[in-house]
């Protein structure tokens, strides 16, 4: 018997949905649009001189208790100063080298710019038990996971989700709603992740939502298997440059893409990439520490490490084995600008990309 | 012609793109009520055919329309838009939750059930995302290859490639 075709398996699928375009839907559409609205205005107004204040403070910091680091930490590259990488492997063709701009707004439960991010691990273990906590204003609402458990968090009701044989994830709302706070965690019992959000305090008890993003954020002093706080640099909205360079080799595909928006950057690729069942592996790539996670449902691996003090890389590859990762790793190399001006001329991105549908 | 009630069956599909027809269909939304009005509910099925999930779908879909919405006076292409958002914000839910693992969960709903039912759910779920983006796109939403590439951000070329791969993988299942 022949089977249907795919259109008509795919009808079958979704055209019994009922989601007719409701006043109740327009209503919910409004109040993301106007949320989202508040939250510009408020990273508009506060985020820029919030910004200078907290990096100049850092610098102050810093040149207290490290004077070698000021320099690094406090004056990052334009976007024009991306390092730029190159990787020469055999019979795979570059098909794409593009300098864009990266899209915060398409995550802002999630944007590095948005919200406060506190990192607590070992020093110098980017791998061991970690725990990456996001707090924000309540915007659009996190969606409770089908397969989260509720458990209570600071007088209210959150939820926790088990994500890996060692990573959580949980979800709750501080001050009676008017924030949302998401931890993800790896290395830790579950006991443990409960614990320490049950023992976190609000970094200022009278805070006002909206708020600024330095206001936002928790004390935390009952920490698990020896993890500190580790300083975050905020991502400057400012800095959106992004190179990427996609190679292609039948089946197989690796993206890499470059951003220099931050320690906060790195940070949240990495408490992504830990808040999972892959299997995490400490590397060395061109020198640096990195983080590769085999993600063990659709054979992809990530590899991310900062390149600079501002640059994070995030390398993806699907479709391959071990020792292609390996040899992807070995075979990178840093160019020079003018170098991935010509890569960039030699393969662009689609041209009508830009002109008819504008990044979100 | 219209696709606002969901896909075009295979053959109008293929008719048109032979014939050189631009798809989707005009839609003649001149202000933002209009487009809600005649994209909402589309968008959904299509979100919801890379989600696996009613609930995260509309959230996916709601969640466009708002940033449209804010951008409306800007967009010289709302559609265009409308559906990079959505298949974004998909991606990023996909991310996030790796629904490819929770496809099979979700069996809550008679919906999601049917979709096990079929296999094809599972099947689907099983693609990377922009494979699964590439696949629902082309062959529910009708969207011709070079629109697929604008909105995944890729060459043409890759899209064939990525329907053909994805294709390979889904026959297997449907085959059966």
């Amino acid at each position: 018997m022949t089977p249907p075709p795919l259109e008509d398996r795919l009808n079958r699928l979704a055209d019994h949905l009922a989601a007719p375009a409701t006043p109740d839907a327009r209503q919910a559409i409004g109040r993301r649009a106007a949320t989202l609205r508040r939250r510009r205005q408020v990273r508009t107004a506060v985020g820029g001189g919030l910004l200078a204040l907290l990096v100049l403070g850092g610098a102050m910091a810093l040149q207290i208790d490290h004077p070698a680091d000021v320099e690094t930490d406090t004056a990052g590259p334009t976007p024009g100063s991306l390092p730029a990488l190159a990787v020469d492997l055999d019979g795979w063709q570059i098909t794409t080298a593009e300098n864009t701009t990266a899209t915060p707004d398409m995550s802002d439960v999630y944007d590095p710019a948005s919200g406060s991010l506190q990192v607590f691990r070992r020093p110098d273990d980017l791998t061991g038990p970690s725990v990456f906590l996001h707090h924000q204003a309540a915007g659009d609402a996190i969606l409770e996971d089908p397969t989260a458990q509720s458990v209570p968090i600071g007088g209210t009701q959150g939820s926790i989700q088990q994500t890996g044989p060692e990573s959580f994830t949980v979800r709750w709302a501080p001050a009676q709603g008017d924030s949302q706070a998401y931890i993800e965690a790896r290395g830790l019992t579950r006991g443990e992740v409960v614990h320490f959000a049950n023992s976190l305090g609000l970094k200022d008890p009278d805070i006002q939502y909206p708020a600024a993003d330095a206001k936002l954020g928790f004390v935390a002093d009952q920490l698990p298997k020896g993890i500190q706080e580790v300083s975050v640099t905020p991502t400057s909205p400012d800095r959106n440059a992004v190179r990427q360079l996609v190679l292609e080799r039948d089946p197989g595909t690796i993206e890499v893409t470059i951003d220099d928006r931050g320690e906060a950057s790195f940070e949240t690729y990495l408490g992504e990439l830990l808040a999972t069942d892959g299997d995490v592996e400490p590397v060395s790539v061109l020198g640096h520490r990195a983080v590769l996670v085999e993600h063990p449902n659709d054979g992809r691996w990530s590899l991310v490490w900062r390149q600079t003090d501002a640059a994070t890389v995030v390398a993806t590859l699907t479709g391959v084995g071990r020792s292609t990762v390996d040899d992807f790793v070995s075979s990178l190399v840093e160019i020079s600008d003018d170098e991935w001006q010509d890569l960039v001329a030699a393969h662009p991105a689609p041209a009508a990309t830009e002109s008819t549908v504008p990044a979100p | 012609m219209s696709i606002t009630g969901g896909a075009l069956a295979g053959a109008q599909l293929r008719a048109r793109e032979e014939a050189g027809e631009r798809m989707p269909v005009e839609l003649g939304a001149t202000t933002f009520e209009d487009l809600f009005r005649s994209r909402y509910e589309p968008m959904v099925r299509v979100a919801f055919l890379l989600v696996g999930s009613r609930a995260e779908a509309e959230d996916v879909v709601q969640d466009a329309f708002a940033r449209i919405e804010l951008r409306w006076t800007r967009l010289d292409n709302p559609e265009g838009y409308l559906h990079r958002c959505v298949v974004n914000r998909s991606h990023d839910m996909l991310r996030r939750r790796r629904l490819e693992q929770r496809f099979r969960l979700l069996h809550r709903d008679d919906r999601t059930s049917e979709l096990g039912a079929d296999e094809l759910g599972d099947a689907l779920a099983s693609l990377a995302p922009k494979r699964r983006a590439a696949v629902v796109l082309r062959y529910y939403a009708g969207l011709p290859e070079r629109e697929i590439a604008e909105i995944l951000r890729v060459r043409p070329g890759t899209v064939k490639s990525m329907l053909h791969r994805a294709l390979a993988q889904l026959r297997e299942v449907i085959e059966r």
